[in-house]
């Protein structure tokens, strides 16, 4: 018998689903992390599959107990453990429940009026506060997106990141296969397209997936993927064009601010930002 | 953009006139023609009459892997810089403890004996491309370099010296500049060398790749926080201004002008005094004004207005009078550049100086040569690919 109560479901996404629970007469987000698929039928490929959902699940619980608070999710009063939920063996644990909505959703209603300049400056501050402290311990989110980030209502936490399931830590060994495409696909920096990847990979990468996130939230579009085109030439465009500059859509920006998005945004990692402490005081200038 | 000497003997007063007549921001000394109780002499008297000049000690590290070839030119580098120099090969270099050891020794050497604006820190050229083992060690002179120079608590600047092998694949460079700026290096500035030997053709600054690449290092570079100066640069000095570089130096003689380790190694045939030459602003190179001697009066233009344009004009100038007039040139050149604001203006800017220059040259037929629209296609050539490189969109 569950010591929570389920209240109704709030998110579903792959291998993942999120509950509304109270929990000790608190609200919380319960995340189930579910280790099989019965789409598989091969049981050594079923084996494979469960002891990677397990890794990441274990990785991204004991991330939040790392990082959790400030810009970053909280973990809530259920600890990480496995269960059999709903007749499927799940890894099972909670987050703290943010007041607000998920930033695609802020984006996506017609009815919100154009986010000013200091909100869209918290948004970049928040996201930059959150690789640096991911990449102090050597870990790249990749996976930055307005999904995966929570607008509230709390003033000292505007915005807040969660979602590190695919967090990877550049010492450390690879949890994904080769063939999970880490990330959304519009919003990963063209570098992680590379094969390869991974042994370059750092944390300028995600300052691209954030500057494409500010991008869309101070503008209502996506600085690469346009409408509705296809997975092939958003990756054409990620590899080859130009992406769209802030300053010619958000005149009343700072153009400094718009130049650093832009920059953010530049197909050649050194090419972006490289000393974040440097960035931050820019953007708080 | 501060314009340096690169100083090799201890004899002469290039270094110094050229301090005093502020056509110098500073020097980057190269010891091995110089005795070490000569150099701290000439640091003296730098330090003395001209405070506020830069002054940066190259140690010639690179030198130590050709150390042990027969027949290797080392100057003064074994007997008096023996503190940190001595032959290494590859095999010595490859643990990481061995190199902390040698930059420390380096680093010391500097601190504790030489009155420097910042240090240098050392490092060895890459030779066989990008994926070689000699890049390997490079990559980590630079990580530990840096952590090094961070615990001795002083300014510094880490070598980079790139081997024209390192030109040749440009993708591998680009790749090499995003790993190398990703590295955590809490330093002032990179030193960068990039080798322009003469068996590369008469004028190596113009090849298109190396000019490119060159350009590249030092933009990015520059947006990723560090100044950038950039050793034995020369011509391509104007070309670097544009996009970021904080400092360029050359001196008068060949060995000053071109980087590369042959003159370390054995001698292959006899030295090479450069001969007396005007770098010309308007034209773009540098002429032996005999050439045009008897057609000079009607196009005086050629002449930048320096104030020992009379000294060329009537014969006189000796090799002092150039070195001061080159490195006047380069200063008017990258001023009139950095005047343009942004880096696409600066690069517009220049790609204009280059077909005027053309132009000129055109109603000067003792100069109308071939070998003169190679280098101005060259040029262009370089700056196209540098604006594709560095994702500028600008249509030259």
């Amino acid at each position: 018998m569950n010591p929570y109560k389920i209240l109704k479901p709030i998110g579903q996404g792959g291998f993942k689903s999120v509950y509304l629970i109270k929990n000790q007469g608190k609200q919380e987000a319960l995340k189930v992390i579910s280790l099989s698929d019965r789409r598989i039928l091969d049981p050594v490929e079923q084996e494979q599959l469960a002891n990677e959902l397990r890794a990441r699940s274990v990785r991204e619980f004991q991330l939040l107990e790392r990082f959790g608070g400030g810009c970053v999710v909280s973990l809530g009063s259920i600890s990480g453990h496995e269960e059999d939920f709903e007749g499927h063996p799940s890894y099972v644990y909670s987050e703290e429940l943010l007041p607000g909505n998920p930033l695609d959703v802020v984006i996506r209603n017609a009815n919100s009026a154009q986010p000013n300049f200091a909100e869209t400056k918290k948004l970049f501050l928040s996201g930059v506060d959150v690789i640096e402290r991911l990449w102090k311990e050597k870990i790249v989110h990749r996976d930055i997106k307005p999904q995966n980030i929570m607008a509230t209502d709390l003033p000292d936490r505007p915005f807040v990141f969660f979602d590190l399931g695919i967090a990877f830590d550049v010492e450390g060994s690879s949890l994904t296969h080769a063939t999970f495409g880490p990330g959304t696909l519009r919003y990963r920096a063209p570098e992680t397209l590379d094969r390869d990847y991974r042994a370059t990979i750092d944390f300028r990468s995600d300052l691209f997936s954030l500057a494409a996130t500010v991008f869309e939230f101070a503008t209502g579009r996506h600085p690469i993927h346009h409408g509705s085109m296809s997975e092939g030439e958003t990756v054409y465009r990620l590899l080859k064009k130009t992406a769209d500059a802030l300053a010619p859509l958000r005149p009343d920006f700072p153009p400094n601010f718009c130049d650093l998005v832009d920059r953010c945004l530049r197909k050649r990692p050194a090419l972006r930002p490289t000393r974040l402490q440097e960035l931050k005081q820019s953007l708080e200038a | 953009m501060q314009i340096l000497a690169q100083h090799g003997y201890g004899e002469g007063e290039k270094v110094s006139r050229g301090l005093e007549h502020g056509l110098l921001d500073g020097v980057v000394i190269g010891p091995k023609n110089i005795r070490l109780s000569a150099l701290k002499g000439k640091i003296d008297g730098w330090e003395k009459n001209s405070p506020q000049a830069r002054i940066l000690f190259d140690p010639q590290y690179y030198a130590t892997v050709v150390a042990q070839e027969e027949g290797a030119r080392l100057g003064y580098l074994v007997s008096d810089y023996s503190d940190y120099f001595s032959p290494k090969t590859y095999k010595d270099l490859r643990r990481e403890r061995n190199i902390r050891d040698e930059l420390n020794k380096a680093l010391s050497f500097q601190l504790e004996n030489l009155k420097l604006s910042e240090a240098i820190v050392p490092g060895i050229m890459i030779q066989d491309g990008l994926h070689s083992e000699s890049s390997s060690i490079a990559k980590n002179f630079l990580e530990i370099g840096a952590e090094e120079a961070k615990e001795s608590g002083n300014d510094a600047f880490l070598t980079l010296a790139l081997g024209q092998s390192c030109f040749r694949e440009m993708s591998a460079l680009v790749d090499f500049v995003d790993e190398v700026t990703g590295f955590d290096l809490p330093v002032k500035g990179i030193y960068l060398l990039v080798e322009t030997s003469r068996h590369l053709g008469a004028n190596p600054w113009y090849i298109p790749e190396i000019l490119k690449g060159r350009m590249y290092l030092n933009y990015a570079f520059a947006q990723a926080g560090f100044e950038v100066i950039n050793g034995f640069s020369m011509f391509s000095s104007p070309f670097l201004s544009a996009v970021g570089a904080t400092g360029i130096s050359c001196g008068w003689f060949d060995t000053l002008r071109y980087f590369s380790l042959d003159p370390f190694r054995a001698s292959v045939g006899g030295g090479h005094r450069p001969n007396r030459r005007y770098l010309s602003k308007a034209l773009w190179s540098r002429l032996d004004l005999a050439t045009i001697a008897p057609d000079l009066g009607r196009n005086h233009w050629i002449m930048n207005e320096y104030s020992g344009d009379s000294r060329f004009e009537s014969g006189e100038a000796d090799e002092c009078d150039e070195a001061l007039q080159h490195w006047h040139a380069l200063q008017v050149m990258s001023e009139s550049i950095l005047n343009q604001q942004g880096v696409s203006a600066r690069l517009q800017f220049l790609w204009d100086s280059l077909n005027q220059a053309e132009i000129h040259r055109s109603h000067l037929p003792a100069l109308s040569l071939p070998k003169f629209k190679d280098q101005i296609d060259g040029c262009r050539t370089a700056l196209r690919g540098f604006c594709e490189l560095a994702e500028l969109p600008l249509s030259l």
